[in-house]
């Protein structure tokens, strides 16, 4: 320790960048097609290996290196002065809607609203029409959307009854995992067995990709359902009541003895009961493969929202605020909960204008993933790393996209979202670029403001506008256990 | 005092023990300056490239973070896409990242030999960051570092070394460290066609006691203080059908150490990524430490890059 005292005196951090390279560095660094090169100068860079003041060097489209003084040479240059410097989110969760459900949305509104709001990768979910349940389907998909997509995307598949034998042939086509709907959904998929579940989970022990699932007992939620219909209530805020937090934790029980039986791996998707917790801390204390993934709207709204925003909040499993919100929210900073991804789920007006038990559930997120949860940051309540631990890296490694997705380091996808952190995000119809402009946050402020999106080295988003093709590709896992 | 200065770290071999053992103690103090302070700057104006010529990820980014944390820059050189590696062999390719003055390169190619081929031709120190079935240095160096941090020491030891020994790089690098130290006696546990390599076993032979078995269940009545498990890939078995009755012989879960070991249950290493042959039941166990090995080769790493770098 006494032996480098005096360089330890003051952090790097607060040390101005100096730009002592010689030019030989220079011709190292700058190697390749000069015109696509972009160094992002002066920032507080996030790395996977903390927060450095810095510049980042994208070339062909991938981060060659990170530093302080790095040299520009013919590079376009983007200065990034007491900007916040972060990788691009992976929002590992989205439906947009395509193929089969435009009347909702389509997949360029969702991916340019992805770009918007600082995503650079989503996982788009199956249950589209087909639903995506085997090989065929997913490269249909697959080529559909490449033509479409403003960021790149990784796609699930769907684990439906008896289709076991297709699930191993759409990972080694290179589907991200499978989704079972355990319940009732969009495009009405028969829920898998228990013996369906376990034998796409023994696959998953052996290929190791994650089975996403809906979090809800169907029985638990019929029941009270029905019997909170038949109170006559009418008012939004019936709605966690008519589907209780036990109807989450049992399904994660039970996701928890499936994992337990077979060495698979269950991701509970979209978690908004507190009770589901007690279930991620067993199976993490036991070795067992379960993770979790919560939305911004369980860890921002409460339950007197509902008398604000009426069904805009509606989803499934529903808000449920108070202690659920709190212990959410202890459950990302400690990362007992691995990923905060958005639900993204746009639905037509007409859809979401109906009383409390017609209308639809769940509303376009993807845009406000990381404003909002930016904003969390800025107010003190995570810590800007744990942000995009949670939005960017957790992800990345769900969707078997790490290291090439998720994190600012030397050999990974040039995808960097650039914050001023004096800035704000203003969330109106104009700014939304998704279809369905409904939303719970519509008209609120977050703290923090993109003013660029950038995609493997190419600027798509730049303050306020969308100034890119649809250069988004279909990415692939490569898993790493 | 040894100097590691200027160094190229291709073989666990040539190490001596007075290297590593300084190399440990640097290795604890920047593990206390990084937690102290984060990010250090004594690297300033230092540039690593990692030239790896095939996919790794936990490697190149445990270098990466070192070498990013002590505050130097980190430039990687990207084989598949950069125009440099057009019609060029990896030979070339060294040669000329070299021409641009560099302070360290390291490099993993699929080549056994490679980084000695062409260190007589580079000028900057080259870390080894595996070559092929030979040799992984600074995984072994990171392997040991945590037996002794775990430990309290190294002389002594009883470690089962067990999985792919025949292909794996990480147990011939191992041995090769271990033997620098005293009364080391190793198990190698694999089946007959995966065995360790002749050659591992001349290099060592002498220094070390060691004994070659077939399955882990042999090994219950010894002492042994580390199980070191090692993947054992399905495509590397001369017959596929073998990988079935291998199971058996070759996995480690929690109910067999329980089963082998009682309450003894040595501390159990594993250098990562796992497939079959680590079941996650053993995470919760206090003895597990690969997750900690993992972690420590950032702390090993930096100081083996600040030796090198004279800082």
């Amino acid at each position: 320790m006494r032996s480098f005292r005096s360089h330890l005196s003051v952090r790097s951090l607060f040390l101005p960048p100096t730009a002592a390279h010689n030019l030989k560095l220079e011709e190292i660094l700058l190697i390749g097609d000069l015109m696509s090169n972009l160094l992002i100068r002066g920032g507080n860079v996030v790395t996977p290996w903390g927060l450095i003041e810095g510049d980042v060097l994208i070339v062909e489209g991938k981060i060659r290196a990170v530093g302080k003084g790095l040299p520009a040479g013919g590079a376009k240059v983007v200065d990034a002065t007491n900007k916040l410097v972060l990788p691009g989110a992976v929002d590992e969760h989205v439906h947009m809607r395509e193929p089969g459900l435009l009347h909702k949305d389509d997949f360029t509104h969702g991916t340019m609203a992805a770009a918007a709001g600082g995503v650079t990768t989503v996982g788009e979910m199956p249950n589209t029409l087909p639903p995506v349940k085997n090989r065929e389907i997913l490269e249909e998909k697959a080529r559909l959307l490449s033509s479409k997509a403003y960021v790149d995307f990784g796609l699930w598949g769907v684990l439906t009854r008896g289709n076991a034998a297709d699930v191993e042939d759409m990972i080694k086509a290179g589907a991200v995992g499978v989704k079972a709907f355990l319940g009732p959904t969009t495009g009405n998929i028969p829920p898998p067995s228990n013996q369906d579940m376990l034998a796409a989970l023994e696959i998953s022990a052996e290929l190791w990709f994650p089975i996403a699932i809906h979090g809800e007992d169907a029985e638990i939620v019929d029941y009270y359902m029905k019997k909170m219909k038949a109170t006559g209530r009418n008012d939004p805020a019936v709605w966690p009541e008519a589907r209780p937090p036990e109807a989450e934790e049992a399904a994660a029980w039970l996701a928890y003895s499936l994992a337990k039986a077979s060495g698979g791996w269950i991701h509970i998707v979209h978690i908004g009961a507190a009770e589901v917790l007690e279930a991620l801390a067993k199976a993490a204390a036991e070795g067992i493969n379960l993770t979790g993934e919560t939305c911004p709207h369980y860890l921002i709204l409460d339950i007197e929202d509902y008398s604000k925003y009426g069904n805009a909040m509606k989803v499934n499993p529903p808000v449920r605020g108070g202690h659920h919100k709190e212990e959410l929210m202890e459950a990302v900073r400690t990362g007992l909960i691995q990923v905060v991804a958005s639900d993204h789920a746009p639905h037509a007006p007409e859809e979401k204008n109906r009383p409390v038990w017609e209308a639809a559930s769940g509303f376009s997120g993807t845009q406000t993933l990381y404003p909002s949860m930016i904003d969390l940051a800025l107010k003190g309540e995570l810590s800007i790393e744990d942000v995009v631990r949670l939005v960017a890296e957790s992800p990345a490694k769900v969707l078997g996209l790490w290291p090439r997705k998720g994190g600012i380091l030397p050999g990974a996808d040039g995808d960097v979202v650039i914050i001023d952190p004096k800035g704000e995000t203003v969330v109106t119809e104009e700014w939304f670029r998704s279809r369905s402009k409904v939303t719970p946050f519509m008209g609120w402020r977050f703290r923090g403001s993109i003013d660029y999106t950038i995609l493997r080295g190419e600027i798509i988003y730049e303050k306020g506008e969308i100034i890119s093709g649809p250069t988004g590709r279909w990415v692939k896992p490569l898993r790493e256990r | 005092m040894p100097s590691l200065k200027g160094k190229d770290i291709i073989s666990a071999l040539e190490l001596t023990r007075e290297e590593v053992e300084h190399l440990y103690k640097v290795a604890d103090e920047l593990k206390q300056a990084f937690e102290a302070f984060g990010s250090l700057d004594i690297a300033r104006n230092k540039v690593m490239i990692t030239a790896f010529f095939e996919p790794s990820t936990r490697t190149k980014i445990s270098f990466q973070m070192a070498m990013a944390r002590l505050g130097g820059t980190v430039v990687d050189f990207l084989a598949s896409v950069s125009s440099l590696a057009k019609g060029e062999t990896d030979y070339d390719t060294i040669r000329i990242l070299d021409g641009y003055d560099p302070d360290i390169i390291v490099i993993r190619q699929k080549k056994p030999g490679f980084p000695a081929e062409v260190a007589p031709w580079v000028k900057a120190p080259i870390i080894n960051a595996g070559d092929g079935y030979n040799e992984h240095p600074t995984q072994a160096l990171l392997d040991v570092y945590t037996i002794s941090r775990e430990l309290g020491k190294v002389d002594g030891v009883h470690i089962a070394i067990m999985g792919d020994l025949k292909y794996g790089r990480t147990p011939s690098s191992l041995s090769y460290l271990l033997s620098k130290f005293n009364d080391i006696t190793i198990y190698y546990v694999a089946p007959e066609p995966l065995q360790i390599r002749e050659e591992v076993i001349k290099n060592v032979e002498g220094k070390v006691r060691y004994e070659l078995l077939n399955d882990i269940r042999e090994l219950r009545g010894k002492p042994v203080d580390v199980i070191y498990v090692t993947r054992l890939q399905k495509e590397r078995l001369p017959d596929p059908s073998m990988y079935e009755s291998l199971k058996g012989s070759y996995r480690i879960d929690a109910a067999l150490l329980k089963e082998l070991f009682g309450d003894n249950i040595p501390i159990i290493m594993h250098p990562l990524p796992r497939t079959w042959e680590l079941d996650t039941s053993v995470d919760p166990l206090p003895q597990a430490k690969y997750f900690q090995q993992a972690k420590n080769g950032l702390y090993v790493r930096a100081a083996l890059i600040k030796e090198i770098l004279g800082l």
